[in-house]
């Protein structure tokens, strides 16, 4: 956990120096609305294909087609179902389960865009930080419950669509990867919609 | 009536944030649908055990409860009792193995009819409990201690919008034990019962004999199921 802190602290003195320059109106603030997908790891765990994900943001321009910023987010994956459990060798579990991820990613973040400033922008980039996340198994009348800090990253392309003088319509499609820890990885894909300010 | 850009952007946001917002606490998908979804079947094996080199069992007619005299148990029915040994039986015989009567006197019994396994069929009934608060009584309404004092549970008024309750359910658990009587562990100390496999079925007691009946039949077939090792062939 104390390592986990300090690379959430490098991270976010890392985007406040790179942003440091920048202009108060060069903040570019959004939220965003995700489907995912859960693969690897967290599939094994929840085969789901999710609507409940969520996100907001904030990108400082440092440069006119570079920026730096935060991102936090709360995925959720959830599935019904009565596929066996096989603890060892010697031990098999069924019943109906409720399985959960609830996954929450606290990102530094850095983009960078092709395009002109005002036109559509294609975007690549990637998040560097942390996910929270929460694996709840309930089955009868009992419930696991396992909480983890995973280091991670969350590679992006996307691309942002002027609506407007100071709004921007955001696309992307982002991969999600937390390494292990408390012997899982976390791993799914997200696919959003946003919208943003200047 | 016009709305400017920046008044509509905000507003698509805001109702953005609030449907993924919405979407997010709305979460989880379906629920219980009927009490037999809350019944658990464990399975444990010896994986040292060949269940192959296993061929004659002996099974007493009865189920035993084993904690009727404890704190918190419940006395569970008998009326299940001949359908749970004839489940038992007809899972073995699927599986190549065959059952053998025990005389009274364990003389007359053939040396070739002498039992590889024994099985027995035992079952537990515990009450689980809880403190439940309603919402609604305010500031002490957080405190689980009320529940402690006699009198108080749910639907007791207290005269102020909210009350704690103690809610319980009751769950029966149905053990299945194959025993190896010729495992050389047998009889050396510490005591230890040589149990090459446990098929353990545990439900929330609740439902309609029918309904019990079916939980009953296939819980212990699943527990069958699930050990694909067990087999005589």
């Amino acid at each position: 956990m104390g390592k986990t802190l300090r690379v959430i602290a490098a991270a976010l003195l890392l985007t406040l120096v790179l942003s440091a320059e920048g202009r108060a109106q060069d903040w570019f603030w959004g939220v965003e609305y995700m489907v995912s997908s859960s693969t690897g790891d967290t599939r094994d765990f929840v085969k789901d294909f999710s609507f409940r994900n969520f996100a907001v943001e904030g990108r400082n321009m440092v440069k006119d087609n570079v920026s730096v910023g935060l991102y936090l987010g709360w995925n959720v994956f959830a599935e019904k179902t009565d596929s066996l459990i096989e603890f060892n060798e010697a031990t098999t579990v069924s019943g109906v389960q409720f399985r959960y991820v609830n996954a929450f990613p606290i990102m530094a973040t850095a983009h960078y865009y092709f395009g002109q400033r005002r036109g559509i922008r294609p975007y690549v980039g990637t998040g560097l930080g942390t996910y929270y996340a929460e694996n709840r198994l309930e089955i009868g009348t009992v419930a696991f419950q396992d909480k983890n800090w995973h280091l991670g990253v969350a590679p992006e392309v996307g691309v942002v669509i002027p609506i407007s003088w100071n709004a921007r319509a955001i696309l992307n499609a982002r991969y999600n990867y937390g390494l292990k820890s408390g012997g899982t990885k976390l791993s799914y894909f997200t696919f959003g919609v946003g919208i943003g300010w200047l | 009536m016009s709305v400017s850009p920046r008044k509509l952007v905000q507003g698509i946001a805001l109702a953005g944030a609030a449907l993924g917002l919405g979407l997010g606490a709305a979460c989880y998908p379906g629920s219980i649908e009927g009490v037999q979804e809350m019944d658990v079947v464990v399975t444990v094996r010896d994986t040292s055990a060949n269940f192959a080199n296993f061929l004659l069992y002996a099974m007493p007619d009865t189920v035993v409860q084993l904690n009727d005299t404890a704190e918190g148990s419940v006395e569970l029915s008998h009326e299940y009792d001949s359908l749970m040994i004839a489940t038992v039986e007809q899972n073995m015989a699927a599986r190549g193995y065959v059952r053998v009567n025990i005389p009274d006197e364990p003389d007359d019994l053939p040396q070739d009819s002498v039992p590889d396994l024994l099985v027995l069929v035992t079952m537990v009934g515990v009450e689980n409990s809880y403190y439940v608060w309603y919402p609604g009584w305010g500031y002490w309404g957080w405190w689980p201690g009320w529940g402690y004092w006699p009198g108080y549970g749910p639907g007791w008024g207290w005269g102020y919008p909210g009350y704690v309750g103690r809610a319980t359910y009751e769950t029966g658990t149905v053990f299945v034990d194959l025993i190896d009587p010729n495992d050389p562990s047998l009889g050396v100390e510490p005591p230890e019962i040589p149990v090459v496999w446990t098929g353990a079925l545990r439900g929330i007691l609740s439902g309609g004999a029918a309904t019990t009946q079916t939980r009953i039949v296939d819980g212990l077939n699943q527990a069958f199921d699930q050990s694909p090792y067990l087999r005589r062939n």
